[in-house]
């Protein structure tokens, strides 16, 4: 949607109300510095950043900026606004309150702010930010012109929810469970395989279940031997069934599981590291942003804290990343070392407190381990799995071990038939377990199938992103090199294009040609200028992809590093790449304004200054000085002497710029008389070595412009009667000023080549000798004067 | 001119590895997901439990659909 106008009413520099009359069209805005140009972009980005203008963000403006947004001297009654009307007439109106919150109202609302601000608005020095951005910020800029926000979204949800599935799925618990499982396993059946296992239940079975050979499944017959193992227990002598329990008690490798708490306790010995997990998973990103971090020297390890030189920090996250798994290896080896000794005392306590142990414990009560009985029943096994440090162990180990020894002494002598009930039961009890853990294996085999397939499609996803993303930037690389060969013919920096960084996800770089040599980022070769005009080609590239033409550009003093050659060529930019858009210049630069009055067509370009500042409030103003000769040719009926003096002040403003581009030689003349030439004395100067300098083409070889320096001769001989007041009537009759006016207008066309529309100063030809047009019909040698 | 999701079912296809396991089923539901809830927002953690719940449920579904096949 074109603008129309824009309003404001003591908005940032502005007063009572000042308007950008666009109608429409595209305009260039000259203004000295602090004439209030910026207040149009302040408040444009205003819109579109939610009341929000970046170059105000600082302490002292307010949360709301509300102490630098309206202008300073307002009176009271007042707050800022701004309003903007469109192409159809539709109007967005923003009120600004005391604090600083505002209002919008009007159909527009709700379109304008969607419009992207990097794409919108060019600030000088917003103009190389895009250079000199990360790769990730790179790639954020051009995000919402890849079209792959939906993609990004499920790229980052899936990883979210790799996680998700894994804590619901409990995995790591299941898989604790299942290590603690496996070392009952191994201790119990050694090295035996589940067939091997499946047999010894079988048997087993066979001979306490004798009348239950229909039952199949491993897990009931399991559950049968138990039973049956349990019931001839019940029924056997008071002291069988004391040794049965004794024997379990003595069974148990109370030492060996100490030890194996202790073995992994040392492992994690020195390695006080907390938030491991987390840490684990900062380093994991940090990984990836690490080609982000080139242009740093150091950056401190989001793990260890230390600063470490950027091109080792991969190689250093790596090892950390690897220490760190180890450590999460040796914590999980002792998670599972103390539950199996938990498992252990559990089993100690229970077998201990069974009443066919009750006189046993009686007799050995008053003795010397009465004290370890006392220990065993106040012994809380899970609080075990929380805190199990040395001293726990030690305590465990100086009141069980007696138990477990009185134990084995006692059972020394136990029946035969007491030790294989016993043993019969241990076995057929982990066998059960190891049964039951299958299923717990399944779900975690199912769980992290299912967190492997999200984390692939993750992947899967990145990779397409990366595809498509590659095919939108090599689309826009194909017009920023279009816009970099305008500015910069016949020079030996090429192929400026956007690329994705190999191994990087979310990154976006810029490559070019340096005099044949390919270079990764043009930070390494390109002086600012040039950083500068790739910054604005690039701008430009992007705002062309917007998916409507309709939008403005705004380019706020972006040319202040380029040279005047290429500040020349942004014309020609603007003409073949953005003739469709509606572009706003805003330029302290009275020179490229000139330029690009000269260049520009006027039929869809709107030229206008404002007046330097003078006080807050008279805030911004437009000059309503003359600025054409059709603006002279109207003052020609009610004041022909105002529209004769207006060609007149044309031509002194004119003039002086040709003069230094054609670098016409000027005597120096003492105090401030240099500025103050008139139109007259920059003509003669240039009337006279044009006859030497100022040549058309005329079949192979060059004559001199006849015309033109006949046209320059007319000119100066009228200005000089002109500027000689003394011999001059202060009535100055119209045919006079129409003379006047249609004689420096012409003498100023001389200047324009009428094949190709360019000035005679357009291009330097490669030569350092001349400048000539764009076809070269005209051209103009120095050094002839 | 190429469909907003034409991507997802491609990429589901890429990414199945143990199809044994991953059942039609799951993969339907996963790409049900990604053409709406997953491309829409970033899902807050308790969204995403409810999304990682249904998943579970249907591999545990899946797989005894599978076993009694059997």
């Amino acid at each position: 949607m074109r603008i129309k106008t824009l309003e404001l009413s003591w908005f940032r520099g502005a007063a009572d109300s000042i308007t950008l009359p666009l109608n429409g069209k595209s305009m260039v805005v000259y203004g000295s510095n602090g004439s209030g140009k910026s207040s149009f972009v302040d408040a444009v980005e205003y819109v579109l950043e939610d009341g929000k203008i970046t170059h105000l963000a600082h302490e002292y403006s307010g949360r709301k900026q509300e102490r630098a947004v309206p202008n300073t001297h307002r009176p009271h009654d007042r707050q800022p606004e701004l309003s903007i009307t469109f192409g159809d007439n539709s109007e967005l109106k923003i009120e600004i309150a005391e604090g600083g919150s505002y209002t919008s109202s009007g159909a527009e609302a709700a379109a304008m702010p969607t419009w992207e601000y990097r794409r919108t608005v060019l600030r000088q020095h917003e103009v190389a930010d895009f250079i000199q951005s990360t790769k990730g910020d790179k790639y954020s800029a051009l995000l919402p012109l890849l079209g792959l926000r939906p993609m990004e979204v499920a790229a980052e949800n899936l990883r979210q929810l790799a996680k998700s599935v894994e804590q619901e799925s409990r995995l790591a618990t299941t898989q604790l469970k299942l290590k603690e499982v496996a070392t009952r396993r191994r201790e119990t059946f050694g090295t035996d395989n589940e067939e091997q296992i499946r047999k010894k239940i079988d048997g087993l079975h066979v001979t306490y279940c004798p009348h239950e050979a229909s039952t199949t499944d491993a897990l009931s017959r399991c559950r049968q031997v138990q039973t049956a193992i349990d019931t001839r227990i019940a029924e056997s002598s008071a002291d069988l069934r004391r040794y049965v329990v004794l024997q379990d008690a003595a069974s148990l490798d109370l030492e060996a599981h100490i030890d194996a708490v202790r073995a992994a306790s040392g492992r994690l010995a020195g390695t006080v590291e907390p938030l491991i997990t987390e840490k684990l998973e900062i380093l994991q990103s940090t990984v990836a942003y690490v080609d982000n971090l080139k242009d740093e020297k150091e950056v401190d390890c989001p793990a260890c804290g230390r600063p470490i030189p950027v091109d080792a920090l991969e190689t250093h996250l790596n090892t950390e990343r690897q220490r760190l798994s180890g450590i999460i290896d040796a914590f999980n080896t002792r998670k599972t070392a103390i539950g199996t000794l938990c498992n252990t005392v559990r089993t100690l306590q229970t077998s201990l407190a069974k009443p066919d142990l009750k006189s046993w414990r009686e007799k050995l009560a008053d003795g010397p381990i009465g004290q370890s009985f006392i220990y065993l029943d106040g012994i809380n096994a899970e609080t075990l799995r929380g805190s199990c440090g040395e001293e726990q162990l030690e305590a465990i180990e100086h009141h069980l071990r007696p138990l477990i020894d009185a134990a084995v002494s006692s059972s020394k002598n136990a029946p035969p038939d007491a030790q294989r009930l016993s043993t019969d039961r241990h076995e057929v009890d982990v066998a059960g377990t190891v049964i039951e853990a299958d299923e717990l294996d399944v779900a975690a085999k199912r769980a992290q199938c299912l967190t492997s397939f999200i984390n692939r499609l993750e992947q899967k996803t990145r990779d397409e992103i990366r595809t498509q993303a590659k095919a939108v930037i090599d689309d826009i690389s194909k017009d920023i090199q279009a816009m970099w060969a305008i500015l910069h013919p016949d020079q030996e920096i090429d192929g400026v294009h956007l690329y994705l960084p190999d191994g990087a996800d979310k990154a976006i770089d810029i490559g070019l040609r340096f005099y044949g040599v390919e270079q990764d980022s043009p930070r390494l070769t390109l002086s600012e200028g040039y950083r500068n005009s790739l910054g604005l080609c690039i701008f430009l590239a992007m705002a062309m992809r917007e998916a409507t033409n309709d939008r403005p550009v705004f380019l706020d003093d972006v040319v202040v590093s380029l040279d005047r050659n290429h500040r020349g060529m942004i014309a020609e930019v603007l003409e073949k790449k953005l003739n469709a858009r509606q572009v706003i210049i805003l330029t302290h630069d009275r020179d490229w304004y000139t330029d690009l009055r000269a260049q520009l067509d006027s039929k869809t370009w709107v030229f206008k200054t404002l007046l330097p500042y003078e006080t807050p409030d008279l805030g911004i103003r437009w000059s309503d000085k003359t600025t054409t000769f059709g603006d002279a040719r109207a003052h020609l009926k009610e004041r022909p002497d105002s529209a004769g003096n207006d060609a007149r002040k044309i031509m002194d403003v004119e003039l002086a710029t040709i003069a230094e581009r054609l670098q016409i030689r000027f005597p120096y003349l003492r105090g401030d008389k240099n500025d103050k030439r008139m139109a007259h004395d920059f003509l003669e100067r240039i009337g006279s070595d044009a006859k030497k300098c100022f040549q058309k083409r005329s079949g192979t070889s060059y004559d001199s412009f006849m015309s033109g320096i006949e046209a320059l001769e007319g000119a100066a001989k009228l200005l000089v009667s002109w500027g000689n007041r003394a011999s001059h009537s202060p009535d100055v009759v119209r045919p006079e000023a129409v003379k006047l006016i249609d004689t420096c207008e012409r003498a100023l066309e001389c200047f324009k080549c009428s094949s190709c529309g360019k000035q005679v100063w357009y291009a330097n030809a490669a030569s350092p000798e001349l400048v000539q047009c764009a076809s070269g019909e005209i051209r103009w040698r120095y050094g002839k004067g | 001119m190429p469909k907003e999701d034409d991507w997802i079912a491609a990429r589901i296809t890429e990414a199945k590895t143990d199809t044994s396991l991953l059942t039609s089923s799951v993969l339907t539901r996963m790409d049900a997901l990604l053409r709406n809830q997953l491309t829409r927002k970033q899902l807050t953690k308790t969204e995403l439990t409810a999304v990682a719940k249904q998943l579970i449920a249907a591999m545990a579904q899946s797989s005894q659909e599978a076993g009694s096949q059997q």
